[in-house]
């Protein structure tokens, strides 16, 4: 083993062991009479939990959907669907099946992206990142579309407030707020990442 | 070794435990040497984990797990590293990094701290290769390059590693 190695694992151990004399001391002060759980243990109890989070948050967001989806068929089928009630299923139909599919995409894109890569796995990094800066740099001229469409015909058109508009209004605030959060928040983020991956940072 | 999670329906709680017995140290040594801060480290190896424990269904063992697991650890890092240094940057007063700045003059001769220094790439090669021992072929699955590029990299990143440790 040559200097590097043995500086590093040198440092890296000493710094382990006071962190976890550090940890052990806190717990016995936090959990009187209790044993002290180690590091360790804390962790795997925080992976398991949030395992369990996730699944059930799932769980309910499919059930969700299904049962939003057989009740618009259902309905429909039935001929007794008003304008504003498809409006109201459909709005839950779409918000159901948008959280699934990102609770779904929380749960294993990290983990099956990373299985089987056919490049540098730092390339592979940097390519996912400028992916997702290109996507959100298109939301945003999309939602100007959409809010000067909606500016124009509410207030210049003065079009009649329809059964539908009061949601579609809804909906468009929740997509702009979507977006400003994207550019405020996870475009720097991502920029940061990608010069990191880059030698920049 | 993990043969046992070949197959989907064999995986379960009590083999994700398994796993995380076996690589816990290893992720939370990758960790720290490429936070070069313990706080962060115990959050990257908690996230890795969680991202271990959804994604070992569909893990076939094309790869080694080991393989999976580090290269799982390198982008749940970045990801970390690049949110402390957007909060900083928003925070530049905040707490945290007032001790940090203490950190790093208290022990301005810590090899951790002067990792931090290097392009993250080099850190990663430096790190992988020096923690338990593993090959240049090892490595080089790890990060899917050609075993001479890795011997290339980590010449010129031991040889910044050395410069910067020599200054300081």
């Amino acid at each position: 083993m040559d200097k590097i190695n043995a500086l590093l694992d040198a440092a890296t151990d000493k710094a382990l062991n006071a962190h976890q004399e550090n940890h052990k001391e806190n717990h016995k002060a936090n959990q009187t009479g209790k044993n002290a759980q180690s590091l360790k243990h804390v962790i795997l109890n925080n992976v398991t939990q949030s395992a369990r989070q996730l699944n059930g948050q799932l769980k309910i967001a499919v059930s969700a959907f299904v049962v939003s989806l057989f009740a618009l068929v259902w309905f429909y089928s039935l001929g007794t669907l008003e304008m504003a009630g498809v409006l109201v299923l459909s709005a839950w139909c779409a918000g159901s099946l948008i959280y699934t599919l990102y609770l779904a995409r929380k749960k294993y894109t990290v983990g099956s992206s990373l299985l089987n890569i056919n490049e540098d796995l730092f390339e592979h990094c940097r390519k996912d990142i400028r992916f997702k800066i290109k996507v959100i740099k298109i939301l945003g001229p999309v939602m100007l579309i959409e809010a000067t469409a909606l500016v124009f015909f509410v207030a210049i058109k003065q079009t009649p407030v329809a059964d539908g508009l009061p949601i579609f209004m809804t909906f468009s605030a929740l997509f702009a707020g979507f977006v400003i959060y994207q550019y405020a928040a996870v475009l720097p983020r991502l920029t940061l990442e990608l010069k990191l991956l880059c030698g920049e940072a | 070794m993990f043969g046992f999670l070949n197959k989907k329906h064999q995986t379960s709680l009590k083999d994700f435990e398994a796993v995380f017995q076996v690589h816990y140290n290893y992720v939370f040594r990758l960790a720290l040497n490429l936070s070069g801060n313990m706080a962060d480290a115990e959050d990257i190896t908690q996230e890795v984990f969680i991202a271990v424990n959804n994604g070992l269904q569909d893990f076939e063992g094309r790869s080694q797990l080991r393989t999976w697991i580090y290269r799982i650890t390198i982008r749940i890092s970045s990801r970390f590293l690049s949110r402390r240094k957007l909060m900083d940057s928003i925070d530049d007063v905040s707490e945290s990094h007032f001790t940090q700045l203490q950190e790093v003059k208290a022990h301005d001769n810590n090899i951790l701290k002067v990792m931090l220094k290097l392009p993250l790439e080099q850190r990663t090669l430096i790190s992988l290769s020096a923690m338990e021992g593993l090959s240049h072929q090892q490595v080089a699955d790890i990060l899917n390059i050609p075993p001479g590029t890795v011997a290339s990299r980590l010449h010129t990143a031991r040889h910044n590693l050395s410069a910067l440790l020599g200054k300081s």
